[in-house]
């Protein structure tokens, strides 16, 4: 065991993983830093990886055979992970902006999703397609959405978030080993953030959420890196009196709907935080969820921090006030703390 | 390349139980016995069948949806897609794709596609598969003229060229994406020179004409299998039917329609092993018989079967969930 | 910290590597009570599990300084004893100097952090406190680690070496159990530990299954063991109780888990989400269920009466019991020979090392390490 990065979690599933099974394959846009493509007389980078190093190492290890770098070309990249995944291989895809879902939807929403339904059972699709999201790094509108969202709203996918090095490569393996296709959004803030993380392979299980805090005075579920967000939030809270428990539930889908309610049965009041845009988002999912399923054990109404119903500013002044800052998740539970519904 | 006569027998009883399958769904649509879409695939069975007797069964092929053509080309059991036409439980896919959605992974097919453009990254994904298990096998990607335009089919051929994959596209050029005619909407020479840019051969054959599609696929699919790249073939035969059964067609006059169904592919067939002494009318005649009794059958019992119950409603969409 | 001769520190303990701070959660005595060595101070929780602190000296608690309710780095100040007859002053002074120059003992700071050492193809992760005397090992059961000995290590490293280690399959051990075949074969891996770490002899203290480990260690390598101390052993005629281990293997999430660890403790309140969290990580590592399962299967096949389990043994046994185990039957001392000593513990369960660390240690001191 020893303290490693989120990135270095990642790399160490993929490539685990890629040891272990055969079939594991790598496709992307400068997964290998450009090494299949490079001039012979050019440096190369052996400690790169991709846009921002998850991948590094594993062109040399692996070879372009499993560490497939593609021209850009979305639709034809993922399409072409959908068809060998349900061949015979386990692809892992590199979408790189989640914000690129644009181009190449219809692989994922309307193919990947839908094969094994449409086609009664007859057709699995093991397939992961990692992707980063999330503001903070002055990414402007197209690179920084989280479009967690729109992913969970489709049946046939599995959508993940790990907020943490230890979950990031125990989701990762857990993810690589499912036969569903899985939509992995790293966030892009969270890369360096460092932890205990064992050097053995181990999985994360899906539709189950982590009890970050206990608490008995209210309920926050927080996603992605709006999880550490809130752990800050509630280090002041605990100094004021107000005991959190804070929940991620690391999937989206699958969901961990009783243990989300569980913890609201026991403290009455919740607080959703969730770095999405708040229409038909999933902040709005869990607040439906608890409204019409734990309706008589709550004492105030659900708090929603949310961003703003706008795309994602470029100016650092305009991203800071767009992100659910630690300040308003505080102030939410405050708020719900000091509502009464009856 | 001379076929041999059980070869010749087995590309006559496939093409002949295309139209014949195709001729019955459209009289039992319009009866209203099956439900939703259905795209007819009547006057261009040489494409299907020319290139699919190239075919193993390990071998994938992706289709459109106009699919009913290249799934029984490619050999998937006839009653089932019937059944499934049906929307009945005992169909290829259950009874939850229908048409526009048949598939069977054991005979390498891997479903028709609503999506226009939707199969070509799949099936170079298949041809990836191919490579990467090294075992020889070939990714087949059919789409009309229409698909042809779509950014998919472009990005797909691309990457097959610079990836160097197993796969072989063909562009069946029936005249029309929908109402709009192919000359309109392809703003080139024609598809098979537009593929030729992409950095592979490229083809143009007579669709209707089985033995030259059968030659042509035969040399771009051992190509393929050998290692030496992608390639194109666009097949050109002209759908006798609408795009859809209920489409009025008031894009062609009555007079095309009726050209278009004097370049019959069966009737072209006959003739050359007729003329050639390859085959005798007796048995194309028998051949055409059992057809006929097949379809019957398929239809009976597909209309005899069960739909499928509410709980099948929620199953199947996750392997495991969670 | 030190005390300054007359005057003795009360202070957060470190119990085990990720403990940054325990919270203070009762008093058990008023400031000015007298006080003799052992008595009960204060009971400190932390997120695995609550112990209390005990008086080092005796005399008088003359500063109850920590807060109920209130956490506390680890090393923090929370009362002093001294007697009587020292002066308040000095009391006042002393409490004045160890704020200012006393730091709380941090992460990066703690002292020994476990290492990895190959045995016969096998991958062993151990911890090792202390330095001198003649070396204990400590041996942990089924299912757990090293960390089970994060009251008890600590403690006995004051006076000679100490090592904790994990069993193959286990911990932080690798988990292919190839070549491990039964749990002679156990033994042999933990001879083999032992000679690459040149300790010729060692006083062996072992939990549960572990204990059955070294009974065997004890029939078959007597002489490689000074002493030997068994908690709540496996392998002397008692069957484990066979819904806990069915229970251990089947549960997937935190609920089942929870329900099982609650089987191990005479409190079940002391079942914390850490615990329960920590057994299901451990469980998630690859390999580590087919280990387990593995280990089920030799402890199934441990048989031995009593009497068979000491049949030729020399070194001098001890055996220590919770009253309230609930996964092994405590023996009672007529069913042991008069030369092995049984120490039963009123309000403990299977974990005596956790639930009553300090009778634990005391017991071992006055057995083993000075007989």
């Amino acid at each position: 065991m020893a303290i490693k990065s989120y990135r270095q979690a990642l790399n160490e599933a993929l490539r685990h993983e890629m040891r272990r099974d055969p079939m594991v394959i790598l496709a992307g846009v400068d997964i290998g830093d450009g090494y299949t493509s490079a001039a012979a007389d050019a440096p190369g980078d052996a400690e790169g990886g991709g846009v921002l190093g998850v991948t590094a190492g594993l062109i040399q290890e692996f070879g372009v055979a499993r560490v497939i770098e593609t021209p850009i070309s979305e639709s034809a990249m993922i399409g072409m992970c959908v068809g060998a995944a349900c061949t015979g291989l386990r692809p892992v895809a590199d979408l790189m902006f989640a914000d690129f879902l644009g181009v190449c939807f219809d692989q994922i929403f309307n193919q990947a999703a839908k094969l094994r339904y449409m086609f009664g059972g007859k057709a699995k699709v093991p397939l992961v397609i990692r992707a980063m999201v999330g503001a903070g790094q002055n990414a402007a509108a197209q690179h920084s959405q989280m479009l967690h969202s729109l992913f969970t709203h489709i049946p046939g996918l599995k959508v993940v978030l790990p907020s943490s090095p230890y979950d990031a490569k125990g989701l990762l393996i857990t993810a690589i080993r499912d036969d569903d296709p899985v939509i992995f959004l790293e966030h892009k803030v969270l890369y360096d953030v460092q932890e205990e993380v064992p050097d053995e392979s181990y999985r994360v299980p899906f539709g189950e959420a982590n009890i970050v805090t206990d608490g008995d005075d209210v309920t926050v579920v927080a996603f992605s890196m709006m999880v550490r967000t809130a752990l800050a939030a509630s280090k002041v809270l605990e100094k004021e009196g107000i005991g959190v428990e804070l929940i991620d539930p690391r999937t989206t889908s699958p969901l961990d709907e009783d243990g989300i309610l569980e913890s609201v049965a026991k403290t009455g009041r919740v607080v959703i935080v969730d770095e999405g845009n708040p229409r038909c988002g999933v902040g709005a999912d869990v607040a439906a969820l608890i409204a019409s399923r734990a309706f008589h054990s709550l004492k105030a109404p659900i708090g929603l921090v949310t961003a703003p119903h706008t795309p994602v500013p470029f100016s650092p002044p305009l991203e800071k006030a767009y992100l659910p800052s630690a300040e308003r998740v505080a102030d939410a539970v405050r708020r719900v703390m000091s509502s009464n519904a009856r | 390349m001379q076929l041999k006569t059980e070869d010749l027998l087995e590309a006559y009883r496939r093409m002949r139980t295309i139209r014949v399958f195709e001729e019955n769904v459209k009289s039992e649509f319009e009866r209203g016995n099956i439900p939703g879409f259905v795209h007819l695939y009547v006057g261009q069975e040489a494409s299907a069948v020319g290139v699919c007797m190239n075919l193993r069964d390990s071998d994938y092929i992706g289709s459109t949806h106009r699919g009913h053509g290249h799934c029984i080309a490619k050999g998937c059991d006839v009653k089932a897609m019937m059944a499934e036409i049906y929307a009945r439980r005992t169909g290829l896919c259950g009874g939850k794709g229908g048409s526009m959605h048949i598939a069977d992974f054991t005979h390498g097919m891997l479903g028709a596609n609503a999506i226009v453009g939707g199969n070509p990254p799949m099936v170079i994904g298949a041809a990836l598969s191919a490579k990467t298990l090294g075992n020889q096998g070939v990714g087949v990607s059919f789409t009309g003229d229409g698909g042809s335009n779509q950014g998919t089919t472009f990005e797909s051929m691309n990457m097959a060229v610079v990836l160097k994959l197993p796969a072989v596209f063909i562009f069946e050029n029936n005249g029309f994406g929908e109402s709009t005619s192919y000359d309109y909407a392809v703003g080139c020479k024609d598809v098979a020179s537009r593929a030729g840019a992409f950095g592979m051969p490229a083809v143009k054959v007579d669709g209707t004409d089985f033995f030259a599609v059968h030659e042509t696929a035969r040399s771009m699919i051992e190509r393929a299998r050998t290692g030496e790249g992608p390639s194109a073939i666009e097949t050109v035969a002209t759908r006798w039917h609408g795009h859809y059964m209920g489409d009025a067609e008031t894009y062609r006059s009555k007079e095309e329609r009726n050209r278009v169904r004097r370049s019959d592919p069966l009737v072209k067939f006959q003739s050359r092993v007729l003329r050639e002494g390859w085959l005798k009318q007796t048995q194309l005649d028998q051949i055409d018989a059992g057809v006929e009794g097949l379809i019957a059958a398929a239809i009976a019992e597909a209309s005899a079967a069960p739909f499928p119950t509410e709980s099948d409603l929620v199953t199947q969409v996750y392997n495991s969930y969670p | 910290m030190p005390g300054k001769g007359n005057i003795h520190p009360v202070v957060v303990p470190k119990w085990g590597m990720a403990m940054e701070r325990g919270l203070l959660s009762a008093w058990h005595v008023d400031e000015g009570a007298p006080l003799s060595v052992g008595d009960e101070l204060v009971d400190i929780e932390t997120e695995k599990i609550a112990n209390s602190v005990e008086a080092t000296h005796s005399g008088i608690l003359r500063r109850r300084i920590g807060t109920v309710g209130e956490a506390y780095p680890c090393g923090a100040l929370i009362g002093v004893i001294a007697e009587a007859t020292v002066a308040e002053e000095e009391i006042t002074a002393f409490v004045a100097e160890h704020a200012a120059t006393s730091r709380p003992v941090s992460v990066e700071a703690s002292g020994p952090t476990p290492q990895m050492i190959d045995v016969n193809g096998h991958s062993l992760r151990y911890l090792t406190q202390g330095a001198g005397g003649v070396p204990v090992l400590l041996i942990h059961g089924l299912a757990g680690d090293l960390n089970n000995w994060l009251f008890v290590q600590p403690a006995l490293s004051g006076r000679r070496v100490c090592y904790a280690v994990d069993l193959p399959g286990h911990g932080g051990s690798s988990k292919d159990l190839s070549g491990i075949h039964n749990l002679v074969d156990v033994g042999d891996l933990l001879l083999a530990f032992l000679d690459r770490l040149a300790l010729d002899r060692v006083h062996l203290v072992a939990h549960s299954m572990g204990a059955a480990v070294a009974l065997d260690l004890a029939r078959r390598r007597g002489h490689r063991l000074a002493s030997l101390t068994l908690l709540s052993p496996a392998g002397l005629g008692v069957s484990s109780n066979s819904e806990f281990i069915a229970g251990l293997m089947a549960a997937g999430n935190r609920r089942e888990m929870a329900a099982v660890l609650k089987m191990l403790l005479a409190d079940e309140v002391q079942v914390s989400r850490d615990l329960v969290n920590d057994m299901l990580k451990y469980k998630r590592l690859d390999g580590a269920e087919a280990a387990l399962r593995k280990f089920c299967e030799f402890l199934s096949q441990e048989n031995r009466s009593t009497a068979q389990a000491l049949a030729g043994v020399a070194t001098p046994v001890q055996v220590i019991w919770g009253a309230q185990d609930r996964i092994l039957r405590p023996l009672t001392a007529a069913e042991l020979p008069s030369n092995v000593r049984l120490t039963v513990l009123e309000s403990t369960g299977h974990m005596p090392h956790l639930e009553k660390s300090s009778r634990v240690v005391e017991a071992i001191e006055n057995w083993g390490p000075s007989g």
